[in-house]
């Protein structure tokens, strides 16, 4: 079992996750150009999140949707951000990824929920962490607005990873034959 | 839709439900006002004047600014060098509560 195992980690799964790296990276631009005009300063719809939920969904190991995940959220803070939206990026993806892992792995719930799920989780997340850095509890009036934004992001990159985990499954097989 | 997603869904929807009504309560409350304009910096006060004392304020955090002006339809930060310029498109705050975050600055600006 242990050498079946070893062989699926192939070089075409480097050249897989480094193109949804890619993938993810360019998602993340889009959302710095889109974002900023949104109504609500600071609201972001996860795009990128939609590479993680693939990866999570098809992949029976954990690391790759992880990693790929981590490494999205340091480039795209380097390239399209600073080190305060590193902060936050990164905590809030920590931790919405340990959710998704857990609503998926052990209470075995659908994409879409899952997407929910870590929406709500990363927003929340955010703002704990500015809560902290900024000393202010007074942040917390912004709570009820998050967790609406969080569940609505949450649900549309949950429907299109839904649309887009079929021919992902098809490619994944492809790629691993 | 399995039961545990419904479930999931039920639980999503009582936590929304009760944070919105929470915030409702919470500002209620706010019946004692003391109208007072509350400007943080990296955690600790910088400034603190009634909602009276209008004018323009400059506050500078390493090497960056913000301009918090009061007047006499509330407070808002008309300039600042952060990018992105969050704290600019909240607009202006006038209640009790409200409050503009510039997070580059590590600014909070509230209105007690």
């Amino acid at each position: 079992m242990k050498e079946q195992e070893k062989k699926r980690i192939t070089f075409k799964s480097w050249i897989l996750y480094g193109m949804l790296l890619s993938v993810a990276i360019v998602f993340g631009y889009v959302e710095a150009v889109v974002s900023p005009t949104i109504i609500i300063p600071g609201i972001k719809i996860g795009l990128p999140n939609i590479v993680t939920l693939l990866l999570l969904f098809t992949e029976k190991r954990i690391w790759p949707a992880f990693t790929v995940g981590l490494l999205r959220t340091i480039i795209i803070s380097a390239l399209f951000g600073n080190l305060a939206m590193f902060m936050y990026s990164a905590g809030g993806f920590v931790i919405s990824f340990c959710g998704m892992l857990l609503f998926y792995k052990l209470l075995h719930l659908r994409m879409l929920f899952v997407s929910i799920a870590g929406g709500i989780l990363h927003n929340t997340t955010q703002l704990c962490i500015a809560v902290l850095v900024l000393s202010s509890k007074a942040l917390f009036v912004e709570l009820p607005v998050l967790f609406a934004a969080g569940v609505i992001a949450g649900g549309l990159t949950g429907i299109v990873g839904i649309i887009l985990s079929k021919n992902f499954k098809t490619l994944y097989i492809r790629f691993n034959e | 839709m399995s039961k545990k997603e419904i479930i999931f869904l039920l639980a999503v929807l009582l936590i929304g439900a009760a944070l919105f009504i929470g915030m409702n309560i919470y500002k209620k409350n706010q019946i004692v006002s003391t109208e007072e304009v509350l400007v943080t910096s990296d955690g600790k006060e910088y400034l603190k004047v009634p909602l009276s004392h209008y004018g323009i304020y400059r506050i500078i955090y390493k090497g960056g600014y913000n301009i918090l002006s009061i007047d006499s339809s509330g407070v808002s930060v008309k300039e600042a060098d952060c990018p992105g310029l969050d704290c600019v498109k909240v607009g202006t705050i006038h209640s009790s509560g409200e409050s503009i975050v510039c997070l580059p600055h590590k600014l909070v600006i509230t209105i007690l």
